[in-house]
Parts: structure tokens; sequence; C-alpha cells
């Protein structure tokens, strides 16, 4: 087995296949997604969606497969992960790939959250004026992808990881420095989700990039980082979006989902608390 | 009629003094905890110290349904720069001996850390 690596997504993705040509195959897949569904390219089709007044905008195939997925989420977690956050991600400052992301001196205000979308075939309805982010979903979908096309056994977008090895150990990282634990995954997916990634300063405070829908703010939990195993990568990241979010009752929560079957959480004293269903590898 | 009288006034001195002394003891420890998290906020601010003006001082997570499993009991807020109280575990958490899975194929090690 080899792996290999690039950027795609504003994050690493890690190809590990038995060949060569495999790397390139999962390249060129995820370079198509990011140009779908990416809200800071301007030539992305999402980026056309989000500028557009329109309330009803007809959709390509492929956004609609993600758009699918994002209604299928925000179901199951309750409309905790909700893609209609594109305008909160913006108010905060994140409106441009992250590496490029400034600190703001004002804290934003934010939009009214009177908002609603809805797929119909492949017509995405929406209160004029709603923006999305998919940087979330995209990752963990196209991760998918890859590996149900049979194009590698395992593709790790930036920890959203999909595995069709039974031997799959995933290393899960310590905010605060180091492994917090090593899990076994085998056949299935992990996707971990942290605040110590991705934050800046808006009015002398410090922010990251997980917005709670409920609130329109930046997450306020005792969680420094969640990992979730599930069968696929999109419903491992969301569920550990998920878990973060709920801060105390993440983890009881994400034990009485049927989806889920484990979930792990780095907690702000440096504890590390796991559901039953974990495998310590 | 003496006894039965000095007793419990005896028993209610034992009862003030020990809660004094708790309370005493949990001050002077949260003094420190404190002055520990002010050193190190002020000898080195990090990035992920700062993040954590967002986290909560929760003590621990809500149990779940079918047990908790407690990985590393530990407390490392006075290292992060966070003031939060310091906590102890659920007492209520099943701890569990987890068997590393039985392997047929070459283990391929991956890493996550969060997005």
């Amino acid at each position: 087995m080899h792996s290999d690596s690039f950027h795609a997504m504003g994050t690493t993705v890690t190809v590990t296949a038995e060949h060569a040509p495999s790397f390139t195959s999962v390249r060129d897949l995820f370079d198509h997604v990011e140009q779908v569904c990416s809200r800071f390219l301007d030539d992305s089709e999402l980026a056309e969606v989000n500028r557009s007044q329109d309330e009803a905008v007809t959709l390509s195939p492929l956004l609609t497969d993600v758009f699918d997925e994002a209604s299928n989420i925000r179901a199951l977690t309750h409309g905790l992960i909700d893609p209609a956050i594109g305008g909160l991600m913006k108010a905060w400052g994140y409106d441009r790939t992250f590496e490029d992301v400034v600190d703001l001196d004002q804290a934003p205000i934010l939009p009214v959250d009177d908002s609603e979308w809805w797929l119909e075939g492949c017509t995405l309805h929406r209160t004029p004026g709603l923006e999305f982010d998919l940087g979330g979903i995209a990752k963990g979908w196209t991760a998918d992808l890859a590996v149900q096309l049979d194009l590698a056994p395992i593709v790790n977008a930036g920890g959203d990881l999909r595995s069709v090895r039974e031997a799959t150990v995933v290393d899960i990282d310590d905010p605060s420095g180091g492994i917090a634990a090593s899990l076994h995954v085998g056949v299935g997916a992990l996707a971990t989700s942290s605040v110590a990634k991705r934050s800046w300063t808006v009015a002398g405070r410090r922010v990251h990039h997980i917005i709670d829908p409920r609130t329109g703010t930046p997450a306020t939990t005792p969680i420094l980082s969640a990992s979730v195993i599930a069968d696929r990568a999109v419903l491992a990241e969301a569920g550990a979006k998920t878990v973060l979010l709920l801060g105390s009752e993440g983890l009881a929560w994400a034990d009485q989902q049927e989806w889920i079957r484990a979930a792990l959480c780095v907690w702000n004293d440096g504890s590390i608390y796991a559901t039953a269903g974990v495998t310590v590898a | 009629m003496i006894r039965k009288r000095f007793l419990p006034l005896r028993g209610a001195k034992i009862v003030a003094w020990t809660v004094a002394a708790v309370a005493w003891m949990t001050a002077a420890i949260a003094g420190r905890v404190t002055a520990a998290t002010t050193t190190t906020q002020t000898a080195a601010p990090d990035a992920s110290a700062s993040v954590t003006e967002t986290t909560t001082q929760t003590t621990a997570p809500a149990l779940p349904q079918n047990g908790l499993v407690v990985i590393r009991a530990g407390s490392t807020n006075s290292a992060r720069g966070v003031q939060a109280v310091q906590t102890q575990p659920q007492q209520t958490v099943v701890r569990r001996v987890v068997q590393t899975p039985t392997v047929v194929q070459t283990p391929t090690r991956q890493r996550s850390g969060g997005s």
C-alpha cells in the first residue's frame, strides 16, 4: 500500500492505494467536486447559486446529489448541520479560503434567521438571498464517492476518512499535541471536528469556524475536538460536528443514533471520553 | 440527660468544622488554579488557548445510555490557559476494557485531527 497527498478543498487529501494511477483519479474527482461545490471559487456552480437572488434554482446532477445529502443530514442532526450558514460564515469573516481570512475589528451584524430551503427534484428552493456553505459536507461526500467508485481503498480528506480495509486504524490528534487515541475503524469512516483549527480574531475575541445555527455565532462548547465513526465519511463529519455543537450532551446524543457507531471527545480539561461503541487499537 | 444533650451539640460542631475545613481547602485550591492560569496566559499565549474563550466550563459529558468510556481522565486546564474548575469524571462512568481487534491485514494507519 502506498500513500500520496494533494491539496484540495482547502485541506490535504491523502490517498492510500495499491497503485499510483488511483492517486490521479482521486485528485481529478476532488478537483471536479470542488469546482462545483466551492463557495470561494467565483466560477463554481455554488458561487453562482449564492450570487443569484432567485427563489428557485436548477442544479446540476452533482450539486443536486450534494444538496440531497445535505438535506438528509439536516434531518438527522435536527437542523444543527445545515449548509444554509453561508451568510453567517461570511458575516464572521470566513468569506474566502481560510488561508486568506483576516481578523475583523468589529463584531458582525448577523443576518436575520427566517430563511428556509428545500430540494424538489433538481430544483433548489430557498429564501432569496440565502447563501450556502458545502465545505464540511463536500469533503466527506467526495471521499465516500472515491472509495465507492473503487478509485482507492482509503481516502482521508483533512481527517474525514473513508476506508474499505478491515485493518484501518486512525490516530486521533490531541488538540494539545500528540495523539489522543488510536481507534480501529476498519470498513467504515471517521471524521474529526475541532474548535482548535481554523480560528481568527473578531473584535479582539478568538473565534473558530464551527458556527452554531441556533445562535449564529461560533459554537460555545466544552469539547475541543469530537470524532465520530460511521458508515460513510459525510455522516461521520456531520456527526462529529453535531457532538461538538451539543457539548456536554453530545456523546449521549451520539450513543442514541443508529447511524453513529462510536464517538470520542477531547474535553477542555484534557479528559478523553468515548461512547461504548469505540474500539481502541 | 446531659449526655443526650451533649452528643448532638458535639456532632453539630464536628460537622460545622468539617464544612469549614473543606470550604477553606476548596478556596485554596481554586486560588492556586487561578494563579497558575494567569501565569500561563501571560507567559505563553497561543492560538489553541485563546480559542478556548468560547468553551464552557462543564464538568463532564452527560452519561450515554450504553455507558461512557473514559480513555483519559486528566486536567490540563492551567496548562491550556482555561479558567475552569478542576473536575473529576463522573462517578457513574462505565470503565471498559477494550480488546484489540483481530487483524488479518497489515494495519493501515491514518490520522484525523479535525477540520
